[in-house]
């Protein structure tokens, strides 16, 4: 029976740093803990939400002088060569090739939106002085920013506007947190204050921030919203 | 099982027909939910290979020359799993190499030739003639609008005129060939008391049944053996070297679409470059230059082995394996090529037409395991324990890229290119995983007749999330030899009756890594202001934990008048903590995730029997009879909101008008299997309109097919499913038959449905289009109006029952014994043997050959001989 201890005993030593040991990382990515180890994580994550928002499936294209703009009829030269414009300046919002465009605009806001969500909770468990400089109150502050200001384009193309149907219409879900968890849609009155929420939070620690371009690019986000 | 079996068995000859497919394996029925999203790194419901001890791929198992094999014992029930914990819970099939033994220098030699020779009687496609009437009668060459209608015209007679001139191309016949593959092995072997070795050299070549491709496997290994006081040490290395060459021909598929009123050369003798003006290439212009399709792997494995029984009671065991791989494709087509057909010489692609991919990769499996066992024996109790401590790292690594513009086939490397592939860079990935393991297990037994054991492993592994990285699984059995006991030993003829049960858990890991760790990706194709930004790779489930596997197992092993014996197998598998991905709003970030959902159940009795027909050694004459069934039947027993989702989405497949909406899907539900098949109720078609009839889920009659109105229609596991056969021996022949055989399984015969009724009027088509659909008023017939060009969608009118038996293999040998003409040439033994496999079917549906492959029978010619 001590012979069988024994035998046991040192093999419970070596699991317990066996479990570092079962760590992996691939190399290609990094995991999220050791991401927002060092604040240059933190800025990665933030530069990653505006290069999705870059993409022509947003802001690079669709969402500005595409998809949108075909909608809003600034395009008026388009014949059936280039179908997805087309459909979508017909208001044909059953066409595959529409209804395609609008659930990839749909997914990728709110797939900057998680990141995002990320990003702050990951913030949450830093403070301030751990960062270079203000990089802490221009990162949240950004983050936030841009958190309302994607909100606020989702309702303007997803819900109807306070003037025809009041702010009790149903309108979009406004993700607060990063989970697997759906939210259900909230009416426009409440996306408009969680939005402005955000904003009231952001505008202080953007206060102090060095100009830069990003700087720029986000309190121009800020007062169209007020507008 | 012994290797002269295991050339004879089936198995083998399937594999062979499509060289470059590996087979998917299930024992005792499915546990996993074959992944109908994301994809898997291995198949759901592999068994794990076992190959000397360590741990193995499908791929090796494939490759490895038969006559080194000694035994490959299957296990499948919850003791015999345990041992091999966390990845074992879909089975083991383990594979031992053969040992060198003691004696003087020996020489082998054992060489054979496979024919695979295609037989395309089978296929039923329309010839030149009967294509041109389907299409008059699918309405081809009509059209309301009198100008479109005038050209059409002109068309049918043009090709009217060419199949009057004698027009009738046999595609089918072109791209094939009788496959002559050739292997090769020599072994030596031999060795003192102190050390043995062993060498073996292997070549083996598959020739497939499409001209220009095959299957070369270049192998050597050499085994050392030393023993000497209380130790033992063995080495075995090997080194393969393979490389699979796919047909420059293309795939059978593309000649089974072709038309026969077609040409293949023009008027000049020229190979004619397309057809449907330039958008169906001919297949065999591209035979004119040079393309490469190649993949290629060469692979080191080292295993060493040493052991210490410093007393006869305890031993000591320590083990390593390491296992390097290195493997590589290419693929070269130039610009000439038929892809690059309608582009003009205006265009802005016409630089880029030509395309060369290459990938490497690099893949490495290291483990290492130490041991201690005991046993003692005292007073009839006897109890053997052993603990195994290992550990294992697996990682692969793949770097690729494509190039375009390679004006003509003499640049044939990929430094000519012009530049990378539109929209594609370098492109790597790279996977690492590692698992740790703790092994114990006693076994116990009273006078050989009471036995008991019990088996306990944890495991760990990087692949799973952090909060749930270990498993623990066991297994306990008894078993009681009821033939060594007192009262039994009276009862004449009865050798041998063993009981046995056993209950354990077990545990698969079939599936990509980090699906349980958050992780962000690079965007590597653009910067922003000069930063680089990084995204969230997927939704991450940290509670993502093993599928477990639960097994529950009685049976029996009874020998009787030492001629008879009888194995029978109850069991029930119980499989916890399926995975799949569940769908999830797409609000949330993403679609999908990965979690933990259902249950399944597996049930089933197997039985075995064989029986000594003649066994005597004064004439040499020897004959069995074997018979082996098989019952199992599978249950969903939970199913989670998450699977229900997924059912709606697998139905959404079914709505458009593709044709992927002629399969049927596969549906969860509470109840039902796995394998059901799911269709609308079919009453025929109607004569008068020929169109479809279906029965509503309430009993209404309506031409409509709708989504809601499946039934479960079939499925596609049999009742019971076994081979059985003869072996026998007499003086110096051996012969061996073995039949397979299934019942009460049903299948969808997705291939009538594509060629007969999804066919596209574009292409060729099988004879039965013309014959036997419905065309006019009043006719009777199984297939619906010809000129109906919808999407046959799932319909009872295809479920079929496919009871069948198949002469799976007969062997016959001749071992020339130790004549007076051997001895004096100084050979020990000289045997020839033949084997003719899949030589005939007979069952309830004619067999619908798919366009994949050919369809080929495979003859064996070998030959053996010792010095």
């Amino acid at each position: 029976m001590n012979k069988i201890l024994i035998a046991v005993l040192p093999l419970c030593l070596l699991l317990a740093s066996c479990k570092k040991w079962l760590d992996v990382s691939p190399k290609t990515q990094i995991e999220s803990s050791v991401n927002f180890a060092g604040e240059q994580g933190f800025k990665d994550a933030l530069t990653g939400v505006y290069l999705t928002l870059n993409g022509a499936d947003l802001y690079g294209k669709d969402m500005t002088y595409g998809f949108v703009d075909a909608l809003g009829q600034q395009h008026t030269q388009i014949t059936q060569v280039a179908p997805d414009y087309y459909y979508a300046g017909q208001y044909m919002y059953t066409e595959e090739s529409v209804v395609n465009k609008i659930n990839s605009v749909w997914s990728r806001m709110y797939f900057a939106v998680a990141n995002l969500n990320n990003l702050l909770k990951a913030l949450e468990s830093k403070d301030s002085t751990s960062f270079s400089d203000y990089t802490y109150n221009v990162v949240k502050g950004e983050a936030l920013g841009l958190r309302a200001f994607l909100h606020f384009d989702l309702l303007r193309l997803f819900a109807p506007s306070p003037a025809s149907k009041g702010m009790q219409a149903k309108a979009i879900p406004y993700r607060l947190n990063y989970s697997a968890i759906p939210e259900p849609r909230r009416n426009v009155g409440e996306v408009l204050n969680l939005a402005l929420k955000d904003i009231n939070d952001a505008l202080p620690l953007l206060k102090y921030s060095r100009s830069t371009g990003c700087r720029n690019n986000s309190s121009n986000n800020h007062n169209r919203i007020f507008a | 099982m012994s290797s002269s079996l295991l050339c004879v068995c089936s198995i083998t000859s399937k594999w062979d027909q499509i060289p470059i497919v590996f087979p998917e394996i299930a024992l005792r029925g499915s546990s996993g939910i074959p992944d109908l999203q994301a994809s898997y790194q291995n198949a759901p419901n592999l068994p794990l290979f076992i190959l000397d001890g360590f741990e193995t791929t499908v791929q090796r198992i494939y490759d490895l020359n038969m006559e080194l094999v000694e035994r490959v014992t299957v296990l499948k029930d919850a003791s015999a799993k345990a041992i091999y914990g966390s990845k074992a819970g879909n089975g083991v099939i383990v594979v031992e190499t053969k040992r060198p033994s003691a004696g003087a220098l020996r020489v082998g030699y054992n060489g054979g030739i496979t024919i695979s020779a295609p037989d395309l009687t089978s296929y039923n496609l329309a010839n030149a003639q009967e294509k041109l009437d389907a299409e008059v009668l699918a309405g081809v060459y009509r059209n309301n609008v009198p100008n479109r209608q005038f050209p059409l015209i002109a068309t049918y007679g043009q090709i009217q005129k060419d199949i009057a001139s004698g027009v009738n191309t046999d595609w089918l016949a072109q791209p094939v060939q009788n496959g002559i593959g050739q292997r090769h092995n020599v072994t030596l072997d031999g060795g003192g008391e102190g050390m043995r070795y062993f060498v073996s050299l292997n070549y083996n070549k598959i020739t497939g049944t499409m001209k220009g491709s095959d299957r070369t496997t270049a192998t050597g290994v050499v085994n050392l053996e030393y023993r000497k006081n209380k130790f033992a040490f063995r080495n075995n290395l090997s080194i393969d070297n393979n490389k699979g060459i796919n047909s420059p021909y293309g795939s059978f598929t593309q000649y089974a679409r072709m038309n026969p009123y077609w040409r293949i050369h023009d008027d000049n003798g020229e190979l004619i470059k397309s057809y449907h003006s330039g958008n169906t290439p001919n297949p065999l212009y591209n035979l004119q230059f040079k393309t490469k399709d190649f993949s290629t792997y060469t692979t080191i494995t080292e295993n060493f082995y040493a052991e210490w029984t410093p007393v006869k009671s305890l031993r000591f065991t320590a083990r390593t394996g390491l296992s390097l791989s290195n493997s590589g494709t290419e693929f070269f087509i130039p610009a000439q090529h038929t892809r690059y057909a309608t582009i003009l010489p205006t265009s802005d692609q016409y630089l880029k037409r030509g395309e060369y991919t290459i990938t490497n990769g690099k893949s490495n499996m290291f483990s290492t395991d130490l041991g201690a066992s005991y046993s003692v024996e005292k007073n009839g109790h006897q109890v053997f324990t052993n603990l195994i401590y290992s550990i294992q790292q697996t990682s692969n690594a793949m770097t690729g890229m494509s190039m375009v513009g390679f004006p003509n086939d003499r640049m044939d490397d990929i430094s000519m290119g012009l530049e990378y592939k539109e929209g594609t860079t370098a492109q790597g990935s790279e996977q690492t995983s590692r698992t740790v393991g703790v092994t114990s297990a006693i076994n116990y037994s009273y006078l050989n007749k009471y036995l008991a054991d019990f088996s306990y492993r944890a495991s760990g592994s990087s692949q799973f999330g952090a909060d749930n990285r270990w498993g623990s699984f066991w297994s306990a059995g008894a078993g009681w030899n009821v033939h060594n006991e007192a009262f039994a030993k009276g009862i004449k003829n009865l050798n041998q009756l063993r009981i046995r049960g056993s209950i354990g858990s077990t545990g698969t890991q079939n599936f990509s890594a980090y699906q349980a760790i958050a992780t962000y990706n690079y965007i590597t194709s653009q910067a922003y202001d000069g930063e680089l930004g990084n995204v969230l790779m997927a939704l991450h489930n940290p509670n993502l934990k093993w599928q477990e596997i639960f097994d529950k197992n009685i049976g029996a092993d009874i020998t009787l008048f030492n001629k008879l014996t009888i194995r029978f197998d109850l069991y029930s598998k119980i499989t916890k903590s399926l995975l799949s991905d569940q769908t999830t709003a797409p609000s949330t970030g993403f679609n999908v995730y990965r979690e933990n959902i259902g249950e399944t159940v597996n049930k089933g009795y197997e039985v075995g029997l064989s029986y000594k027909v003649i066994s005597n050694s004064a004439r040499r004459t020897y004959v069995t009879v074997f018979a082996n069934a098989a019952h199992n039947e599978n249950r969903i027993r939970k199913v989670s909101d998450a699977l229900k989702s997924l059912n709606e989405a697998q139905d959404s497949r079914l709505l458009g008008n593709s044709a992927d909406a002629s399969r049927p899907v596969t549906r969860f539900q509470e109840g039902q299997s796995l394998t059901s098949i799911w269709a609308v109720t079919s009453l025929g078609i109607d004569p008068i309109t020929g169109s479809e009839i279906f029965l509503t889920r309430d009993g209404n009659i309506t031409h409509i097919w709708n989504v809601d109105d499946q039934v479960v229609a079939g499925d596609m596991l049999p009742s019971l499913n076994g081979t059985f056969g003869v072996n026998a021996r007499i003086k110096g022949w051996s012969f061996n038959i073995a039949m397979m055989f299934q019942f009460g399984a049903q299948i969808y015969n997705t291939t009538l449905v594509q060629k007969v009724e999804n066919a596209s009027m574009d292409f060729n088509v099988d004879r039965r289009f013309l014959l036997e659909r419905w065309n006019t008023p009043g006719q009777y017939s199984l297939f619906k109006n010809i000129a109906d060009r919808t999407v046959t969608k799932p319909t009872t009118r295809f479920v079929q029952d496919n009871d069948e038996m198949i002469l799976s293999s007969i062997t016959a040998a001749y071992d020339f014994g130790a004549s007076n003409m051997m001895k004096r040439i100084g050979l020990k033994n000289f045997r020839v043997n033949m084997t003719l496999n899949d030589l005939v079917r007979v069952g309830k549906i004619r067999a619908e050959r798919g366009t994949l492959y050919p369809f080929a029978r495979n003859f064996l010619m070998g030959l053996q001989f010792n010095f």
